[in-house]
């Protein structure tokens, strides 16, 4: 395979994507530091940009947050491999869109009001619980942001390899690189920087978003020759459940219900909402992500994908089971062999060139501003929710601050590792690193077990904290054991756990996937949701005095004008 | 600000529930069992029927919350603000 920074040009176009990848990155280092230079000391500027966002940046960061490499490498790799369904998938974004305002307005009304940072500042405050449940929630924090910032890097990864196939461990190195400048432009500016990284990330993705689609369908020379090539795809492809059979109505229910929530309520979006300037800022930004990001994935991602089913005719292997066509080698590639492929021949080799840039600065762009949003929130959680409350509680602002990069550090250097050693055919999480999307879902499959709770301190306010721990609990041990990961190395865990236990637990799991085909975090949230009603039902509430202050401040909007 | 653009408590509410309904109406056809009304690998306006579909749910989810947008979140600050006598809600 030559690389495409070669077939695509010669001399300028050669030099077109090394400048402009090397500018990108340059600016997002200029960021860094200029978010730094204006920023104040203190931890409250540094997590939250002095909750002063407005709604522009508000609404790209809180779109760049929620899409991810996902947008651009997992999303066009699912339609290319499952087919139509996806489109129906795509309806999952606008479940987020109305949750920015639904839960983002209240949340931020009690953080406004109460000087909140994460997420487990809220929950605890209400439940009265600053151990147990605050050290669960910074759990949910970890499950949900390191499997997410590795499918980031294993997007930069995936990214580099293709193009440089001749360059020794080009995976690697691409995740290596896409992880050291991401973590550098955190740790110098906080919120800030990143917030005004996302806001470019987030112009720079859509716009590959649409170009990629406008692209695949001039390649086969318009839109009514695309739509005769399309409709000659397998049966399967334009059928529901797919064309792996995996998107039956009920799981595809499952995931557009839940995923876009576990995708709003995870720490990143949940301290965005806090550093917003106002609801106001929320407002537009629930209808901007409404309108523009659907858009994106049903006219820009869908016509890749399709398009590219085209091209590339999945094949048949053993047992009957699809795998790309050889050419693609992995779903989560095919944009990139798409832009390889097609895109000299359809514009020549300088505009190829430049236009192929344009979607390989998205592509890092979508993988960039999820990891940087997801590896400062971690920071957060991490700093104020252990080390402030249980190693060092008279740590200064400026300590704090430094932990949190030292969390940023280390964070990003155990996501790295597990991508790049998990990479290996030998690896026992080699299945569970395979797609881009499967990683995502693990992820959210964690965040939204905070639904409950959130739902209760916002609206119902009925439960207690004994019942918030345990529904917390049961639909953490339930949303794992209902993944791919616990698929995945449920054999080592049989040595670990004894193996009748793991086997029993294994099989039931096994056993009601096969009766109801809803989504592991679906499993969880059933669970959590049960356990936490039940528990409530028989133990202490929470005073009337708290519950009485936390409606009045949600109910309030007399702080909306005041800011 | 009392004038008649601030909506009555009674329509926000009933507006906030016909909003409602039809969101969640939207996701049961457009995710959900109403998929299979229309699960044959058939064209439509010269895409695959699937795809049409998905677009028709996506348009009607984008009416909700245009609606949403103009007739009951930004109505939600102007009646409480006046009922709280703190003025509107300062744009950005």
């Amino acid at each position: 395979m030559m690389p495409l920074w070669t077939t695509v040009a010669d001399v300028p176009s050669t030099i077109i994507p090394l400048v402009v990848v090397s500018a990108y990155l340059l600016l997002l280092l200029f960021l860094g530091w200029y978010g730094y230079h204006k920023s104040s000391a203190g931890e409250e500027d540094y997590y939250l940009a002095g909750r002063g966002q407005g709604w522009l940046v508000s609404s790209l960061t809180i779109m760049a947050t929620f899409l991810s490499s996902f947008a651009l490498l997992g999303a066009p790799g699912m339609v290319y491999r499952e087919g139509v369904v996806f489109a129906l998938v795509s309806l999952n974004v606008p479940v987020a869109g109305f949750c920015i305002y639904l839960l983002g307005a209240p949340i931020w009304r009690l953080g406004h009001q109460k000087g909140y940072v994460t997420p487990a500042d809220m929950l605890c405050d209400y439940y009265g619980s600053q151990v147990a449940l605050r050290i669960l929630v910074t759990l949910v924090g970890v499950f949900f942001s390191i499997p997410y910032v590795m499918m980031q890097l294993k997007a930069g990864g995936e990214l580099i390899s293709p193009l440089f196939p001749n360059l020794d461990h080009g995976y690697e190195i691409g995740a290596t690189i896409l992880a050291a400048i991401t973590a550098l432009y955190i740790m110098l500016g906080g919120m800030r920087s990143v917030a005004w990284t996302d806001a470019l990330q987030c112009v720079l993705l859509t716009i590959g978003m649409m170009i990629a689609g406008v692209a695949m369908v001039t390649t086969f020379g318009g839109m009514s020759d695309y739509s005769q090539a399309v409709a000659e795809l397998p049966d399967r492809s334009l059928t529901v459940p797919g064309n792996t059979g995996y998107w039956s109505v009920p799981m595809l229910l499952s995931v557009c219900l839940l995923m876009p929530i576990g995708g709003i309520i995870q720490p990143a979006q949940w301290m965005r909402f806090y550093a917003a300037r106002n609801p106001k800022a929320l407002q537009r930004s629930a209808l901007i992500f409404i309108i523009l990001l659907t858009g994106c994935f049903l006219f820009g991602i869908m016509l890749l994908g399709l398009g590219a089913g085209v091209l590339y005719p999945l094949q048949q292997g053993p047992e009957g089971m699809i795998r790309p066509h050889e050419a693609v080698g992995q779903y989560d590639q095919v944009l990139v062999v798409v832009l390889k492929d097609q895109l000299p021949k359809l514009m020549g080799m300088t505009a190829g060139a430049a236009l192929s840039t344009v979607l390989i600065v998205a592509i890092m762009a979508a993988a960039m501003s999820t990891a940087d949003s997801n590896l400062h929130a971690l920071s957060a959680l991490v700093t104020r929710d252990v080390y402030d409350r249980f190693v060092r509680p008279t740590a200064t602002d400026v300590e704090r601050v430094w932990v949190g990069r030292v969390v940023i550090v280390a964070a990003t250097t155990f996501a790295l590792a597990v991508v790049v050693l998990g990479r290996r055919p030998s690896s026992s999480l080699a299945p569970f690193l395979e797609m881009i999307v499967g990683l995502a879902l693990f992820a959210v499959a964690f965040s939204v077990q905070l639904l409950p709770m959130t739902v209760d301190v916002l609206f119902v306010r009925r439960g207690t904290k004994a019942g918030a721990i345990a529904g917390l609990m049961i639909g953490l041990v339930v949303a794992f054991c209902y993944s791919s990961l616990f698929s995945a190395t449920s054999g080592a865990l049989a040595e670990s756990w004894g193996g009748s236990l793991a086997t029993s637990v294994s099989e039931f799991v096994q056993w009601s996937k096969n009766r109801l085909t809803i989504h592991a975090m679906a499993w969880g949230l059933l669970a959590n949701s049960t356990v936490f009603v039940l528990v409530s039902l028989v133990t202490p509430a929470v005073s009337d005095a708290k519950r009485l202050e936390f409606a009045n401040l949600v109910r309030s909007r007399r702080s909306d004008s005041v800011c | 600000m009392e004038d008649g653009h601030a909506m009555k408590d009674t329509s926000r509410r009933g507006l906030a529930i016909a909003l409602t309904l039809a969101f969640l109406f939207a996701m049961v056809m457009g995710t959900g069992p109403g998929v299979l009304l229309v699960n044959h690998p058939r064209s439509f306006l010269g895409l695959p029927l699937l795809y049409t579909w998905a677009i028709f749910w996506y348009v009607v989810q984008v009416m909700i919350a245009l609606v949403a947008y103009f007739w009951l979140w930004r109505d939600a600050g102007v009646t409480n603000s006046a009922a709280n006598g703190s003025g509107t809600e300062e744009d950005e």
